[in-house]
C-alpha cells in the first residue's frame, strides 16, 4: 500500500490537530444527525429519536482515540502527554532539575568540546571528493609515512604511472607577501601542476592553476609566475573584491598574479595550517634539481580500477631503478628503502601525530566525567522514585502497563539529557574558544577552525540520547521492583529499604572514577612540572634569536672542490661581522650567529669521524656551525678546553668543539682535548682538533635526551650557509633592538631578509603545549569529577538522614551523644569512600599504563600522586560528609516523632 | 480486547469498500449501504465505523472530500480510489477463494477421505 500517502496523511494530522478532531467532531454530528432524523421519521419524538441515536453511536470520545491510534497517531499524543507531565514534574522540583541539567550541561559540554578538537584534528577527511581514493607516496619504507621521494624521482613516477589519475607534489610554506606596499607574512604551499586536480577541486572564482603554470623551474609558465589564494584570504585581505583576480603581488620579493580563489570548504591539508596562498612548484626556493633531497610530499589519486597494491609496485620498481641509477649510498637507502602508500583521506599528520594520543586521553577523561554527572542524576532520579512510589503504584493499579511507566521515565531522561545538551551545547561553543586560544597562543599558532556542523550536533545528540538511557535505568528498575509494595504500606515507607544501597553503590562509583582521574591529574601535572625543571643545558630566558636570509653569490662549480672552503670562509667573514655588529649594539650583552639554534625545529645530521688507528666513524651526530659568542649568549657551560675564538677563521687550524654525549661517546674517560676528527666532504683535506667540551643541550625538546653534537666555528664552515639565526641575549626590549638590526642586516648581508623574531624561552614553552593542555585539562576535569562525585554523595547522605530523621529522633530521646549522631552519619560516608577507594586504587594504576608514552619522569604507579589524589578525595568528601552529619545531630526528638 | 476483532476488521474494511465501489457515500451512507445491500442481516458497530472509514483513507484506498447532502447538509463524502478498487478486487478473489475451501473443508463426506 501507498507508503507515501500513509505518511502525507500522518503528517497532515501531525501538522494540524485541530483540523482532524473538527472533521471527526462534525462528521459524527452529522452522522448521529442522519440517524436521529432516520429514527424520527420512524415515529419518535425529536428527543428521544436523538438520544437513541447517540446511545447507538456509542462512546464518542473513544471513537476518535480509536481514529487517531488508525492513523498511527497514537503513540505521538502518549509522548506529547508524557513529557507534559515530565515538565510539569521537573518545574515542581527545580532545586533537582538544577543540579541535574547543570551536571549535564557541564559533562555533555566538555565531551562535545573535545570531541570537537578531536573531530578537527584526527578524524575528519578532507573535504574533497573520495578522499579515500588519495594516498600518500612514501618513499622512507613506511616510517614517516609521508616522505616523498626527491623530486627527480617524482617528477619520473609522474611520467610512468598508470595507476594514478595524477600525482602532485606540495610543500607547506610561509611567505612573505607584499601586497599594495605592506608586507605580512604569509602562510601556504607550493603545489606541483596536477594538485587541484588531484583533490578534485575547482575555482570558486577564476581559475586554479595547472600543468602548464608549472612548467619552468623558477619561472613559472605561459602567463609567468601565477597564484591561487584561498577564500579566507580574499574575504580578509581583498574584502572579497573580485577586482583581485589578474592583481600583482609580491611573494618572497617575486611577483605574482593571483588567477584564481579556492572553494570555501578547502583549508590546506592539515588542521590548523591553512594554505592561504598556494604557488606552483617551479617556484620553490629549494633546488629541485637535487637528486638526494627529502622536503616535501607526494599526494596521488588512485584511479577507480586500480588497487594501492598495483600503485605501489608500480612506483617501488620506479624507486628502486631510481636508488640504482644514482648510485644512492647504503646509509641513505636504509633511511629510504622503498615506496609504501599510506592514506591521504584525512591529509597531512602533523599535528595528528602530536595531539592524537593527548586529545583521546582527554576525550576519555570527559567521558568519565560524563558519567559521574550520570551517576548524580541517576541517583537523584532514584531518590525520586522513591518519593514517587505512591503515584507509581497508583498508576499500575489503574491500569498503566509495564512498558507504560517505563515509556514514561524514558521520557523523563530524555527530557532531562536533552536539557542538559542544550546547556552543554552553549559551554562547548565557550569552551572550543579557549581550548583553540590554547593552542593559537604562540606565534607557531596552530589556528583550528572546528564547525559547529552535523557531525558534531550528532555526536552530542547522540551523546544526549545514550546518557538519558544510562540514567534512567535506574529509577526504571526501581519502578520494576518497589511500587507495588508502596501502596499498600500507605506510602510513606519509613524503613530504610535496599534501594539506598543502589544510591551508594553509585557514589562508590564515582569515587572510584574520580581516583582515577585525580591520579591521572596528578601524574601529568608531575609530568609537566618534571619537563618545566629540566635542564635543557642553556639558558633560554633573555635570549632572542632572528632568522635571516641571503643571496648567496653563484656556487662554485662542482669541479673546482679545491674553491669550496675558501667560498665558504667569505661566507663565514660575512656572518661573523653582522654578529659583531650587533653585539656592539648598546644594550646587546652577546650576539651570536648559527646555523641553528634549540628548538628552532631544524637540525643537521653529519658523518664525524675519529681519526686515529680505528678510524671510527659517527653517523648519528648533529652538527651545529657557531660564531664564538654563542656558547656565551646561550650560558652554554664549556666543560673543558676553550671556546671558539675569532683567531679560528677560514685560513687557520681546523677546530671543533664537542657536547658532552659525543665526548663521553667516542672517548669515554680520557681527555679528548687535542685528539683529532674529520667531517668528510669531497675536496676536504685536514683534520679538526678537539678544542673543547661543551655541556649538553636539548635541542629537539625537553623530553628527548640531548643528542651527540659537534660544533664548528662558523668561519670554517661545513655547509654554504644562506639562512642563519642571529642569537641575542639582552636586557632590552626585543622592540627597540630591532630597527637597528634591520639596518645591520641590510648593511652587512647580500639581499639579507629578516624572518621569525623569536623569544627563545617563548619556543620551550610552546614546545610545552601539548603537556601544559593535557595536564591543565586533566587537572580542570579531575576537579570538576571530584565536585560532581562529591554533590553525589551529600545528596545521598542528605537523603538518608531525611529518611531516618524517626530513627534518629528516637536514638537521640533515648540518650544518644550528638557525637555518636555524626558518627552514625559519617559511617555511611566512610564505607561508601573505603568502596569507591578499594576499587579506584587498583584500577587507576591499571589505568595509568595506558597513559605512560605521555609522562615524563614519573612512574605509572607514582606513589606520590597516588597519595595526593587519595588525600583530595578524602577532603573533600569528608566536607561533604559532615553538613548532613552535623544536620543529623541537631535533630529534636520530639520534632522529628512528632512528624510521623 | 477480544481476538477476533482482526477478523472482523478485515471484513470491515472489504464491506466498506465494496460500498463505496457502488458510489460515493458519507459515514452514515456506508452504514445504511451495508444494511441495504446485506439485506438487514449485517448491521455494523457504528463505533468501529469511522476508525476504519479513517484507517482506510489514510492507506490511499478511500479518498474523502467534503459535499453536500441529501438534506442540504455539509458532509465528508468518501470515494474509491485507484489503489482502492484494485485491493477491493483483489480481497474480492481471496474471500471467494477462501470461501470455496472452507466450504470444500467443511463439505466433506467421510468417505471421501
Amino acid at each position: 500500500m501507498s507508503a507515501l500517502s500513509r505518511l502525507r496523511s500522518w503528517w497532515r494530522a501531525q501538522r494540524d490537530r485541530g483540523r482532524l478532531d473538527r472533521q471527526l467532531r462534525e462528521e459524527l454530528e452529522f452522522h448521529v444527525d442522519c440517524c436521529a432524523e432516520d429514527l424520527m421519521r420512524a415515529g419518535l419524538s425529536p428527543d428521544a429519536a436523538r438520544q437513541r441515536a447517540r446511545a447507538a453511536f456509542g462512546n464518542m470520545p473513544a471513537t476518535g482515540e480509536d481514529v487517531r491510534a488508525a492513523l498511527g497517531l497514537r503513540l505521538g499524543d502518549e509522548i506529547r502527554g508524557d513529557l507534559r507531565y515530565a515538565l510539569r514534574m521537573l518545574r515542581r522540583s527545580p532545586g533537582f532539575t538544577m543540579v541535574a541539567i547543570c551536571s549535564l550541561g557541564l559533562g555533555i559540554g566538555a565531551n562535545t568540546a573535545i570531541f570537537s578538537l578531536v573531530d578537527t584534528v584526527v578524524l575528519k577527511p578532507l573535504p574533497v571528493e573520495r578522499p579515500d581514493r588519495l594516498f600518500f607516496i612514501d618513499s622512507s619504507g613506511g616510517r614517516s609515512g609521508q616522505s616523498g621521494p626527491p623530486y627527480p624521482a617524482f617528477e619520473i613516477m609522474r611520467e610512468r604511472n598508470r595507476h594514478f589519475s595524477g600525482l602532485a607534489a606540495v610543500s607547506a610554506s610561509g611567505f612573505r607577501v607584499t601586497i599594495d606596499g605592506t608586507t605580512e607574512p604569509i602562510r601556504g604551499a607550493h603545489a606541483s601542476g596536477q594538485f587541484f586536480d588531484v583533490l578534485r577541486l575547482t575555482a570558486s572564482h577564476g581559475r586554479l592553476f595547472t600543468p602548464d603554470d608549472d612548467a619552468r623551474i623558477g619561472a613559472g609558465g605561459r602567463d609567468g609566475a601565477v597564484a591561487v589564494i584561498s577564500d579566507a584570504l580574499w574575504r580578509r585581505r581583498f574584502g572579497a573584491d573580485l577586482a583581485v583576480l589578474g592583481k600583482t603581488i609580491e611573494v618572497d620579493t617575486r611577483p605574482v598574479t593571483i588567477i584564481g580563489i579556492l572553494p570555501p570548504r578547502f583549508h590546506g591539508l592539515q588542521a590548523g595550517y591553512r594554505f592561504d596562498l598556494i604557488l606552483p612548484f617551479v617556484l620553490t626556493s629549494n633546488d629541485l634539481r637535487e637528486k638526494e633531497s627529502w622536503w616535501f610530499q607526494v599526494i596521488g589519486r588512485l584511479r577507480e580500477e586500480a588497487t594501492a597494491d598495483q600503485a605501489q609496485a608500480e612506483l617501488d620498481a620506479v624507486w628502486q631503478a631510481y636508488l640504482n641509477d644514482n648510485r644512492v649510498g647504503a646509509g641513505t637507502r636504509k633511511g629510504f628503502p622503498n615506496i609504501v602508500l599510506t592514506s591521504a583521506r584525512r591529509g597531512l599528520n602533523q599535528l595528528r601525530r602530536d595531539f592524537a594520543e593527548p586529545l583521546w586521553i582527554v576525550m576519555a577523561i570527559v567521558g568519565v566525567v560524563l558519567a559521574i554527572g550520570c551517576a548524580n542524576v541517576a541517583n537523584l532520579l532514584v531518590a525520586r522514585a522513591s518519593a514517587r512510589d505512591r503515584e507509581i503504584a497508583l498508576r499500575r493499579a489503574i491500569g498503566a502497563g509495564t512498558g507504560r511507566l517505563l515509556r514514561q521515565m524514558l521520557v523523563e531522561g530524555l527530557l532531562l539529557s536533552g536539557l542538559g545538551a542544550a546547556v552543554g551545547l552553549g559551554l562547548a561553543v565557550t569552551g572550543v574558544q579557549i581550548l583553540i586560544a590554547l593552542f593559537a597562543g604562540a606565534h607557531r599558532a596552530v589556528l583550528l577552525e572546528p564547525a559547529f556542523d552535523m557531525r558534531l550536533l550528532g555526536f552530542t545528540a547522540a551523546v544526549a540520547v545514550l546518557t538519558g538511557l544510562l540514567f534512567s535505568l535506574a529509577p526504571a528498575l526501581h519502578a520494576l521492583r518497589g511500587g507495588q509494595a508502596a501502596l499498600a504500606q500507605g506510602g510513606r515507607g519509613s524503613q530504610i529499604p535496599t534501594r539506598l544501597h543502589a544510591g551508594q553503590a553509585l557514589v562508590a562509583l564515582q569515587v572510584t572514577l574520580s581516583i582515577v582521574l585525580l591520579f591521572g591529574a596528578a601524574l601529568f601535572v608531575r609530568t609537566l612540572i618534571n619537563l618545566k625543571s629540566v635542564d635543557a643545558g642553556f639558558t633560554a630566558a633573555g635570549v632572542t634569536t632572528i632568522t635571516v636570509d641571503a643571496v648567496l653569490p653563484p656556487a662554485v662549480p662542482p669541479d673546482r672542490p679545491d674553491q669550496f672552503a675558501e667560498e665558504r670562509a667569505d661566507i663565514g667573514r660575512m656572518w661573523q661581522e653582522l654578529a659583531d655588529r650587533i653585539g656592539a649594539l648598546p644594550g646587546v650583552e652577546s650576539a651570536a650567529v648559527a646555523a641553528l639554534t634549540p628548538f628552532s625545529g631544524a637540525v643537521r645530521g653529519v658523518r664525524l669521524v675519529i681519526v686515529g688507528p680505528s678510524e671510527q666513524a659517527d653517523s648519528g651526530i648533529r652538527l651545529n656551525q657557531v660564531t664564538p659568542a654563542y656558547f656565551d649568549a646561550f650560558r652554554m657551560r664549556i666543560a673543558k678546553g676553550r671556546p671558539f675564538r675569532p683567531e679560528d677563521r677560514g685560513g687557520s687550524a681546523r677546530v671543533v668543539i664537542l657536547n658532552q654525549s659525543a665526548a663521553r661517546h667516542h672517548f669515554g674517560e680520557s681527555n679528548p682535548i687535542g685528539r683529532h676528527v674529520r667531517l668528510p666532504k669531497p675536496g676536504e683535506s685536514g683534520d679538526a682538533e678537539v678544542i673543547g667540551i661543551v655541556a649538553d643541550a636539548r635541542y629537539e625538546s625537553l623530553r628527548v635526551a640531548p643528542s651527540r653534537m659537534a660544533y664548528v666555528p662558523l668561519a670554517q664552515a661545513f655547509d654554504r650557509i644562506g639562512r642563519a639565526t642571529i642569537v641575542i641575549r639582552s636586557a632590552l626590549e626585543m622592540t627597540a633592538l630591532v630597527p637597528a638590526i634591520r639596518r645591520e642586516v641590510r648593511e652587512r648581508i647580500s639581499g639579507g631578509l629578516v624572518g621569525t623574531i623569536a623569544s627563545v624561552s617563548h619556543e620551550v614553552d610552546e614546545a610545552l603545549l601539548r603537556e601544559r593542555l593535557v595536564s591543565l585539562l586533566a587537572t580542570v576535569f579531575g576537579a570538576l569529577a571530584l565536585i560532581l562525585a562529591c554533590i553525589g554523595l551529600y545528596g545521598v547522605l542528605s537523603y538518608s538522614v531525611v529518611r531516618r530523621t524517626r530513627e534518629i529522633g528516637i536514638r537521640v530521646a533515648v540518650g544518644a551523644r550528638p557525637a555518636g549522631v555524626v558518627w552514625l552519619v559519617l559511617r555511611e560516608t566512610v564505607l561508601v569512600v573505603a568502596c569507591g577507594v578499594a576499587v579506584g586504587v587498583p584500577v587507576a594504576l591499571w589505568m595509568a599504563r595506558f597513559v605512560e608514552g605521555q609522562l615524563f619522569a614519573v612512574r605509572s604507579r607514582d606513589p606520590l600522586a597516588i597519595t595526593g589524589a587519595l588525600l583530595s578525595l578524602i577532603l573533600v568528601a569528608a566536607l561533604a560528609g559532615l553538613i548532613p552529619a552535623r544536620r543529623a545531630s541537631r535533630i529534636d526528638p520530639i520534632h522529628a516523632l512528632r512528624c510521623e | 480486547m477480544p481476538k477476533p476483532a482482526d477478523l472482523l476488521q478485515g471484513t470491515l474494511d472489504m464491506l466498506i469498500l465494496k460500498a463505496v465501489s457502488l458510489g460515493p457515500l458519507h459515514g452514515y451512507g456506508v452504514l445504511l449501504r451495508i444494511r441495504q445491500i446485506s439485506k438487514q442481516r449485517l448491521e455494523i458497530q457504528q463505533g468501529s465505523l469511522y476508525p476504519a472509514l479513517y484507517r482506510l483513507e489514510h492507506q490511499g484506498l478511500l479518498a474523502g472530500a467534503w459535499g453536500e447532502s441529501e438534506n442540504k447538509r455539509r458532509a465528508r463524502y468518501y470515494s474509491l480510489t485507484q489503489a482502492g478498487r484494485r485491493s477491493l478486487q483483489e480481497q474480492t478473489r481471496n474471500w471467494n477463494r477462501m470461501g470455496e475451501i472452507i466450504a470444500g473443508v467443511l463439505g466433506t463426506a467421510p468417505d471421501e477421505v
